[in-house]
């Protein structure tokens, strides 16, 4: 240990897993898929199909006025159209498609339209056509008059347990190249940078060009926060649950931009790169399924069974949501499966608070967050207020490291629901 | 949907899914590990006179700590073990030769009223160690008499506390004593508080384990020094040498062991050093001016009551606009 740790920040060093399996299977499409019409959160697509229909891969199946679209993520027959909870806690519409003999998933190839396609509007309209979440899908009137002055692109994962960033951008490197320009054609003056997981810093100097600003980031959870980086990228601090787009800032991942990419050529976005870690996986494997794959057949697919689990999680262990079903679809915003081993579950003692401030030292906002759960466990929500529990973006930091074990995020989210109840 | 196979529920959460912030008993026996040298070397230097106070303290602070959860209840469980660092601190303070009940006193006035009465560990607005201390000290300051509780001990050096002496004689007292007795612990101490070297080993080993932040014992040794240094300077022959008062009367025992107690320091940054930095200079301040001969209680008391004050000075919350940051 260096001795100078001692006047170091604090002690929040969250375990990293073991190194990955390299490269990313492919995973064969499931009987069937339950795509949620939600395009991001908040926005939900009507349906374009309707049950008994044959879909092909790619094909439409919702969309709203603007051209923003949700695909087909493999061939087959729409069974029904039912509501689903996603994993982010939303209950969507959603279309299920059962696979069909006689019907063959292939992608479409590349369309010459769309790639002799010219102008910043047409490409903006072949990205909402495309799938892709970007900075520029919103329902306002017109996405073109949305100028950005900064672009990050998330070139690592947020999450210990996950690869899906550092392998996709090795393995389809042209398409992230051209990606990149797209953003350049998208955002003309803008500045773009890129963050990259440390040990790929220097094979990306060499590939990705010298005009892109590159920003190595360590291993360890805590320097890798995406709000904290786009901060220190940009010098645009977004507190909380702000989009980044309200503040002028244009944020994407490493897979999106590929995406992006695809879109303008016609391919719209069906399948998710995820990593899958935790129990009974001795080393996390990285997958590429379609879109509204069953967490379970994703598991099923790589061997894994969540009888063994104590929790599966969409996401990593630090930020992700604790799945109540293994039905839940598989969709654009969670980067990975987490099964957390039984024995591995932390214990909720909700003990009492010594006031050794770790979760303050820890906050990467620099939030009162021991204040914040004493004034929440207390029921004093309003005095809470005064201490912005608004600014948090959730990062588990402060419960990881704290001693008596108190729900501290939870009760952050606590106080911060009351302040949207009370605004 | 597949409905032959029944979706099996599963456990569900806030995040994260990770903990990895041991517990607070852990917390506590890390203390007590930190404070284990200092006890062995009290023992070496004592014998059984200072394992009776420690082991008598220790022993009646836990089971106080246990009826009165039972009585007042909180969720301060006698299981993490915070009772008996307090009762091992409170037996280090005492003299070793301290009436079996007057340490069952100091345990009331720690447990009971120092704790208990506040809501338990967390919740005291002062250290409850100090206060009984303080309590103490002002009904049986004879009691207290360091010097006198000695008077039996075999070894030659002088046989004055440090402290006494220089208040009594002035600063060229301290040329009696030899700095290096001071700093192994044969000097006229509390049981526990005069084994300088192992308490700044034992706090040595909390900064190390990142168990207490460097900010309140750095700062508190800077304070006393600086202060020190400052009166050495311009009121000569008042008080002790710099280096005198980090080795004579309670200052390790205060600056790493009393001062950091969580609940009642700060926990942002710059209060912190402030903290550390004030406690040191009331700590001199104390001792050259007051009618006191340690003010180690009394510095760590006032600092505590200041903690709350001193945290009002928080860092900018990181994205918010400026109209929001007043409010």
């Amino acid at each position: 240990m260096n001795i100078l740790d001692v006047f170091r920040t604090p002690a929040a060093r969250v375990p990293v897993p073991t190194a990955s399996e390299p490269g990313i299977r492919d995973i064969p499409d499931p009987d069937e898929v339950v795509i949620p019409l939600e395009f991001r959160q908040g926005l939900v697509l009507p349906p374009v199909v309707q049950a008994g229909d044959k879909v092909r891969r790619h094909q439409v199946i919702g969309q709203a006025e603007g051209g923003i679209s949700v695909h087909a993520s493999m061939a087959g027959t729409v069974q029904e159209i039912q509501r689903v909870w996603t994993a982010a806690g939303d209950h969507v519409a959603a279309v299920v498609i059962r696979k069909a003999d006689g019907l063959k998933s292939e992608d479409s190839p590349p369309d010459p339209e769309c790639a002799r396609a010219q102008g910043r509007a047409t490409r903006l309209q072949l990205l909402r056509a495309g799938g892709v979440v970007s900075p520029w899908t919103t329902t306002d009137d017109d996405p073109t008059a949305k100028v950005f002055q900064h672009l990050v692109v998330l070139g690592h994962d947020v999450e210990p347990t996950q690869h899906v960033q550092e392998l996709l951008i090795q393995e389809r490197t042209p398409a992230l190249i051209k990606g990149l320009r797209l953003l350049r054609d998208l955002a003309p003056g803008a500045t773009i940078a890129m963050t990259v997981p440390q040990h790929l810093i220097d094979w990306a100097q060499e590939n990705l060009g010298p005009e892109l600003n590159l920003l190595p980031v360590s291993e360890q959870y805590r320097h890798r926060l995406d709000r904290t980086l786009v901060a220190k990228l940009t010098g645009v601090t977004v507190p909380g649950r702000t989009p980044y787009t309200s503040r002028g800032v244009g944020v994407m991942t490493a897979e999106a931009v590929m995406a992006a990419h695809d879109a303008q050529e016609g391919r719209p976005m069906v399948r998710k790169t995820l990593t899958i870690s935790g129990v009974g996986a001795p080393r996390p494997v990285t997958v590429r399924v379609p879109l509204g794959t069953k967490v379970r057949d994703v598991l099923a697919a790589v061997g894994l069974d969540i009888q063994e689990a104590g929790r599966v999680l969409a996401g990593g262990p630090m930020r992700g949501v604790a799945l109540f079903t293994d039905e839940t679809p598989v969709d654009k915003f969670q980067h990975g499966i987490h099964l957390l081993p039984e024995a591995h579950i932390p214990a909720e003692v909700n003990r009492i608070c010594v006031n050794c401030g770790r979760c303050v030292r820890a906050c990467p906002v620099h939030l009162q967050v021991h204040l914040i759960g004493r004034c929440a466990e207390f029921d004093q929500l309003n005095e809470a207020l005064n201490h912005h529990p608004e600014a948090c973006f959730e990062c588990g930091l402060c419960a990881f490291v704290c001693p008596a074990g108190r729900p501290l995020v939870q009760l952050v989210k606590l106080a911060r629901m009351h302040a949207r109840r009370s605004a | 949907m597949n409905q032959a196979a029944s979706p099996r529920l599963l456990n569900v959460a806030a995040n994260p899914h990770l903990r990895g912030g041991g517990t607070l008993l852990r917390m506590q026996l890390l203390w007590l590990l930190a404070l284990a040298p200092a006890a062995v070397a009290s023992v070496w230097v004592y014998g059984w006179y200072a394992l009776r106070v420690m082991t008598l303290a220790v022993g009646v602070s836990v089971a106080l700590d246990a009826v009165t959860g039972r009585l007042l209840p909180s969720r301060d469980e006698t299981g993490n073990l915070s009772s008996a660092v307090m009762g091992l601190l409170l037996a280090m303070l005492l003299p070793v030769n301290a009436p079996w009940w007057l340490v069952v006193i100091g345990c009331l006035l720690t447990i009971v009223i120092g704790k208990r009465l506040f809501g338990g560990w967390g919740a005291h607005p002062v250290h409850p160690v100090a206060l009984a201390y303080a309590m103490l000290a002002v009904s049986w300051p004879a009691r207290l008499d360091l010097t006198a509780s000695l008077a039996w001990a075999p070894w030659t050096s002088t046989m004055v506390e440090p402290l006494r002496l220089v208040k009594t004689l002035g600063a060229e007292a301290m040329a009696s004593y030899d700095q290096l007795d001071l700093l192994l612990g044969h000097q006229v101490a509390g049981t526990g508080a005069g084994m300088v070297l192992w308490l700044a080993l034992g706090g040595l080993l909390l900064l190390v384990t990142r168990e207490i932040p460097w900010q309140v014992p750095l700062g508190f040794l800077a304070g006393v020094m600086l202060c020190a240094w400052l009166l050495e300077w311009t009121a000569p022959g008042r008080t002790g040498s710099p280096v005198f008062q980090l080795l004579a009367g309670n200052t390790m025992l205060a600056a790493f062991f009393l001062a950091p107690e969580h609940t009642n320091s700060p926990v942002n940054r710059w209060p912190m050093l402030f903290y550390g930095l004030l406690g040191g200079i009331l700590l001199v301040l104390i001792r050259a001016f007051s009618i006191h001969i340690d003010g180690a209680v009394f510095a760590v008391l006032l600092i505590n009551l200041c903690a709350p004050l001193l945290d009002r000075v928080v860092p900018r919350v990181a994205g918010l606009k400026e109209e929001d940051r007043d409010a």
